[in-house]
């Protein structure tokens, strides 16, 4: 039995339309980025899902109930575009990627700690460890171009990117899990 | 950047690995939502305008096109998510099981069997005719004094109605007289007393015991007819009418299967329920599904579940089949739900008791959870349980179980919860008339922590307490009187008004209330009492009338047959579905949904979370003939399947002779209500067999066999299925399609 359920607890004001977008269109573009949608399809279905929930009566009990909220209906908005282009729909994917967002995020399901966190855990990264993840991930450079820049062989590279993210990985779970 | 990672389809093996590498990525290349909020609002106007004009109209925006009623669809299904916690934690964390973890069953265990539940009956009664043989011999027969005593010493001091105590002896002398009989002779005067457990724990029992008063019995037709009156006062009391759709059986179907038997109807139960005629069909066919074998394994699993407060996914798989095996055969024999709950709570009592080691297992969870309460307890300096060590366990964890199993869990929280502050208070009921019910041994317990500071103060009344010690320093478990009161001259009661525990838990309707919450629960996944937001004495009298009529019916009955029955066939699985519902949500005002929130009070069906994310569609054999028809499949033709058993089918014949319909006859008839196992092989074959990759193979089989696409949890244990065949595909398609269309 769920005594704790207090939703009144942590009520909010009441915010207005432009305040709602502003306060939580970042935390669900960040959600829908995690659950694998590249940036143009996050961006519609971000609208689409404030536009869902605008159209209709919506009383906001708190912040974290509006953050699930939201994230619920572009979840199911994502389902919903994913079964008009497929034949067959399933939603294991998605489920499991949505299973990794919620433990991430916690119950406030916000997502910006994430970042925040991770941009704390990287600088902590030796400066070749930065490079090689820079390189890979925003320049989409290969193992052997990274390899020669830091001068060692791909394999080398290979592990120390790898070590990079593990370190990474940890270091950022370790921060969410203490808040 | 982003041309690698598609929306579209594609397995991800590791979706930790997934996620972290997109937001790494997110995070190094800079990439941040644009901002929404003007082009939302301009938008948002726009649509409303067009859909002013054309309601029908489909909207776009950017590169996306959802219509009016997708967007509908959405917000509906993400209120029902979080209205039924499809995201609460203890989803996630099923959610997060690794498809290995979760145990799935290929085929009935063996001693589900009829042929070995025979042998092993008639083996139990030949062992126990052996053993009494035997143990006559070493009573009478034997000359060793030892011998005679070990046997005397393993006796256990059971509590029992025929234990001869004279009345008109004082309970402190009968105690020292039992401790006397008791007493092994070969145990060595250096060991602690206390340790010679359990022939030290003495039970007073007096021969003129107080039996309680048994309730009466009730016709179904009319404990259906007062749970509806329930119903309907409640929807009064709240302004609500619930459109009731008394003319959809297939979808009552479905919900009382589920509610029953805990899976869905098969094609041929349906096509079965559609012979049906009459206004008896729905007690027919909730007869029919009470009666199978399937009812009583699954709620012995069921029962399994409330006794130890927990899924038996989380108890070790051994001792979990032993526990309801043993529950299975009580019910099969028929034995009353209260002597159920007694023997399952006499754990750790009865040393003879041949099932006593597949109970003692769940000890340890017992001791862990007890550690967790017990600590709770302590911090609120409200109520604490008594423990100094392991061997009091077992009594804390009886009185546990009297409070948290015996009772219903939620009600339990209620009772001894204030809903508002959310701290422990103090029971002290008011008078005796409710003075038998169960939470007022928390009372007890108190009492008895208040005496244990001063043992001598109080050694006169000590056969009325839970627990008591006597100056030689052990504990001994007493008769709760029924009158427990704050007042401690008013606890004072003759012994003719005293029962024990167990006179008392297999006794009193009010110790089925646990269970009878726990059906409810079951059947319509909501609490009987509907504790949230709601004031205690809101808590306390809605449905506390309902409750304790049904805690009497199955105290009268002894068969959770009767409770199921009557909550089944009421109003209350016709009332429309809350995720069907969404318009409710969309069009209510806020004071009806937040009310509804707040109360969940039965004004919508809520559909079982394993279900949930399912859709039953009754024409899934049109579905079924339409995607044979567009693979071109026709493996089915009419000729091979022209013998006689499809003259069973007591269907109109197809109007025309369109493809359509033939394919749909001859699905019909592979999963035809007169062999619903024929055809299987060749279904699983002609699916093992083609290109599909195996997730579209798991697809079309839920389509052909269920009418829908399989849920999560079935696509793990298809998958694990797979894995313990070593990926013999047709195997495993033939396994799971014998699975869900029932093993019995």
């Amino acid at each position: 039995m769920s005594l704790e359920s207090t939703p009144m607890q942590d009520a909010a004001r009441e915010l207005s339309p432009e305040e709602l977008i502003e306060q939580h269109q970042g935390n669900v573009w960040r959600y829908l980025r995690a659950l694998g949608c590249d940036q143009s399809l996050a961006d519609d279905l971000t609208q689409e899902t404030f536009i869902a929930v605008l159209r209709r009566p919506f009383t906001q009990i708190s912040d974290s109930a509006t953050a699930s909220y939201l994230r619920r209906v572009a979840y199911h908005l994502l389902v919903t575009y994913r079964r008009k282009h497929k034949r067959i729909t399933t939603t294991e994917d998605i489920d499991a990627l949505d299973a990794v967002w919620n433990r991430w995020t916690g119950a406030d399901n916000a997502g910006g700690e994430v970042f925040d966190a991770l941009a704390e855990c990287f600088s902590r990264l030796t400066d070749r460890a930065q490079m090689s993840l820079k390189m890979r991930f925003s320049e989409d450079a290969s193992r052997e171009r990274i390899a020669r820049r830091l001068g060692i062989t791909e394999h080398g590279a290979k592990n120390l990117m790898q070590r990079a993210k593990s370190q990474l990985k940890e270091c950022v779970e370790g921060k969410l899990q203490r808040g | 950047m982003d041309k690698k990672k598609s929306s579209r389809s594609r397995k991800i093996e590791n979706p930790d690995e997934f996620l972290f590498n997109s937001v790494l990525r997110d995070f190094l290349c800079k990439n941040k939502p644009p901002a929404f909020g003007t082009k939302i609002l301009a938008e948002l106007a726009a649509r409303e305008e067009s859909t002013a004009n054309a309601p029908q109209e489909s909207a776009s925006f950017g590169n996306l096109k959802l219509s009016h009623i997708e967007l509908d669809e959405a917000l509906g299904a993400a209120q029902a998510d979080l209205d039924y916690a499809v995201i609460s934690p203890p989803i996630q964390e099923n959610r997060k099981k690794p498809v290995g973890s979760k145990s799935y069953r290929l085929e009935p265990y063996f001693w589900e069997y009829r042929s070995f539940k025979t042998v092993a009956m008639l083996s139990a009664l030949a062992a126990s005719v052996a053993i009494s043989i035997a143990g006559y011999r070493v009573w009478y027969g034997g000359n060793n004094e030892e011998a005679v005593a070990l046997v005397q010493s393993d006796l256990p001091s059971l509590p029992t109605l025929d234990t001869t105590v004279n009345p008109d002896q004082p309970a402190t002398e009968a105690i020292a007289q039992s401790e006397v009989k008791s007493e092994n002779p070969t145990q060595t005067s250096s060991e602690p007393a206390v340790a010679a457990t359990p022939a030290k724990i003495v039970h007073v029992a007096k021969p003129t015991r107080k039996v309680l008063a048994q309730p009466e019995r009730l016709e179904i037709g009319k404990l259906t007819d007062v749970v509806n009156s329930q119903l309907r006062q409640m929807w009064k009391k709240h302004g609500v009418e619930p459109k009731l759709i008394r003319d959809n059986d297939e979808i009552w179907l479905v919900r009382a299967t589920e509610g029953i038997l805990g899976r869905s109807p098969t094609i041929s139960e349906s096509e079965l329920f559609r012979q049906e005629k009459g206004s008896d069909r729905y007690s027919k066919t909730v007869k029919k599904l009470l009666d199978s074998e399937e009812f009583n394994l699954y709620w012995s699993r069921l029962i399994a579940d409330n006794f130890l407060s927990q899924s038996l996914a989380s108890v070790s798989r051994r001792e979990a089949s032993e526990l309801v095996a043993w529950i299975n055969t009580e019910l099969v024999n028929g034995t009353p739900i209260g002597q159920i709950e007694r023997l399952l709570l006499e754990v750790g009592f009865q040393e003879n008791d041949p099932d006593r080691n597949a109970k003692l297992s769940l000890f340890n969870d017992a001791r862990r959870r007890l550690a967790s309460i017990d600590e709770e307890m302590r911090g609120t300096d409200k109520l604490s349980l008594l423990r100094t060590n392991d061997r009091d366990s077992r009594y804390v964890h009886l009185a546990n179980k009297v409070l948290h199993s015996t009772g219903n869990g939620t009600a339990s929280c209620v009772q001894c919860h204030s809903s508002e502050s959310q701290v422990m208070r103090v029971i002290t009921p008011p008078d005796q008339q409710i003075a038998d019910q169960f939470w007022n041994f928390a009372a007890a317990i108190k009492v008895v922590a208040k005496s244990r500071e001063q043992p001598t103060a109080e050694l006169g009344r000590e056969d009325q307490e839970l627990f008591y010690d006597l100056a030689d320093g052990n504990r001994h478990i007493a008769t709760p009187g029924l009158k427990i009161s704050s007042n401690q001259a008013a606890m004072e009661l003759p012994a003719t008004d005293q029962v024990t525990l167990h006179e008392w838990i297999e006794q009193s309707s009010n110790a089925r209330n646990g269970l009878v919450e726990a059906i409810w629960q079951k059947l319509l996944q909501q609490p009987l009492v509907p504790p949230f937001q709601l004031t205690e004495d809101e808590a306390e009298v809605e449905r506390r009338d309902l409750k304790e009529l049904l805690a009497k019916q199955l105290q009268a009955t002894g068969d959770i047959k009767t409770v199921v029955q009557s909550i089944v066939l009421s109003d209350a699985l016709f009332v429309p579905e809350a995720k069907l519902t969404k318009n409710w949500y969309l069009t209510s005002p806020d004071t009806k949904i937040s009310q509804y929130h707040k109360g969940a009070r039965l004004f919508a069906y809520v559909p079982n979370e394993t279900t949930r994310l399912a859709t039953y569609k009754p024409q899934s054999t049109t579905l079924i003939a339409k995607w044979l028809d567009v693979e071109k499949r026709r493996t089915f033709n009419a000729t091979a399947l022209a013998q006689p058993q499809s003259r069973d089918l007591t269907r109109p014949p197809p109007a025309t002779n369109s493809n359509e319909l033939e394919d749909m006859d001859q699905v019909r008839f592979l999963l035809s209500a007169t062999r619903p196992y024929y055809g299987i092989e060749r279904v699983a074959d002609q699916l093992a067999e083609s290109k599909m990759d195996w997730n579209d193979k798991v697809n079309h089989l839920y389509l052909l066999i269920k009418g829908r696409y399989p849920m999560q949890s079935e696509r793990f244990d298809a998958n694990y299925t797979l894995e313990l065949v070593q990926q013999n595909q047709l195997k495993a398609l033939v396994y799971i399609c014998t699975a869900q269309l029932g093993s019995y």
